[in-house]
């Protein structure tokens, strides 16, 4: 029988993933938000959005391993 | 005998001012933004094959750099290519009409100061039109105030109308703050107004307004527009009296929050600062 190839990240891989990116990300758009003028020709504002998304991705991602954790210690 | 036409030195023409398509059909350079999105393109494409990669040799690195390449190809394309102007052609184009100001009144040989008149509430006249906020009004003689505000409204003044050159800015700045300017108290103006010009429309690096005694006083650092402002510097019927499209707006919100008509007393523009001080009058 032919073995399919499986993605080799797991779930918790995946959210150690977006935690990092979403740290990293939030930082930078804080830090260029009190940056004053055009000095980077990046929007601000879509940056921050951006941020927002993948930290709140994170949190879904945390609320549905810690449910998932929950229901199987329920007997 | 020459032409006069070719007695004039030629313009200089800049590459990253020409249109994009000349640029991409004369090989030169792309665009900022149209780099970054090729870089993004790039990126996505690493990506995917990256991810793909990792599902063909298990490979958790490989997924991992494949995922990040992949979401800083998206950050790349979506969110960080924005459309920016340079501020040398907006200041370009916007020299014209200023120059326009200056030459009008100049040969309608004005001697009035400028002031900027808010138009009552409520009030229509048809010979009004267009000047739904406030306007500049220039009498014909160096006359008193009061005489060149009750001149403002009559049908054919012995001056001239003008619509402020900030109009447009003020308009977009009470748009941006999402109130109405007739409304704001003017302690909540000197709160509010900073922010707009720094945070959300990013005019300047540094703005501070304070009004006290029927005067305000405006400082701005590294405005964005510094090369128009003293390009207007030059034309003696706009600056001071008038004033550049900044000054301008500036003197168009104080009308409306005030209700009261100011006179746009000095600006002066040194080490990247402006300063400008304005008269409310009574």
């Amino acid at each position: 029988m032919e073995l399919i190839p499986q993605f080799p990240l797991t779930y918790l891989d995946l959210m150690l993933w977006l935690a990092f990116n979403a740290v990293l990300l939030l930082t930078a758009s804080e830090l260029l938000r009190s940056l004053p003028g055009k000095k980077l020709m990046i929007d601000k504002k879509r940056l921050t959005m951006a941020a927002l998304a993948s930290g709140f991705a994170f949190v879904i991602a945390v609320s549905v391993h810690a449910y998932n954790t929950w229901m199987t210690l329920q007997p | 005998m020459r032409h006069p036409h070719h007695s004039r030195s030629p313009l200089p023409v800049y590459k990253e001012n020409l249109p994009y398509d000349y640029v991409a059909s004369t090989g030169a350079s792309f665009p900022m933004t149209t780099r970054i999105v090729l870089v993004g393109l790039i990126l996505l494409i690493l990506g995917g094959l990256g991810t793909v990669s990792s599902i063909l040799y298990q490979s958790t690195v490989l997924a991992f750099v494949g995922l990040t390449l992949i979401l800083w190809g998206c950050l790349f394309t979506l969110v960080l290519p924005s459309k920016y102007v340079k501020s040398e052609i907006m200041d370009y184009m916007s020299s014209s009409s200023l120059s326009a100001i200056d030459q009008i009144i100049k040969d309608l040989n004005l001697k009035g100061k400028p002031v900027y008149i808010p138009v009552p509430r409520g009030l229509y006249l048809p010979y009004l039109r267009g000047m739904k906020n406030e306007f500049v009004y220039i009498s014909e003689k160096d006359t008193e105030i009061e005489a060149a505000l009750e001149q403002a409204f009559t049908r054919k003044p012995k001056g001239l109308r003008l619509t402020p050159p900030g109009l447009a800015l003020a308009d977009l700045l009470e748009t941006k703050s999402r109130l109405k300017f007739y409304d704001l108290e003017t302690d909540s103006l000197i709160e509010l107004l900073p922010t707009l010009i720094t945070r959300e429309l990013e005019l300047a690096e540094d703005f501070e307004i304070s009004v006290k005694e029927g005067r305000a006083h405006a400082t701005m650092k590294n405005v964005a527009c510094q090369d128009l402002c003293a390009l207007a510097s030059r034309m003696h019927n706009i600056c001071p009296y008038i004033g550049c499209p900044i000054t301008s707006s500036i003197a168009c919100i104080l009308t409306r929050v005030t209700n009261r008509p100011i006179i746009l007393e000095s600006c002066l523009l040194r080490n990247n600062m402006i300063e400008a001080h304005y008269r409310i009058l009574q």
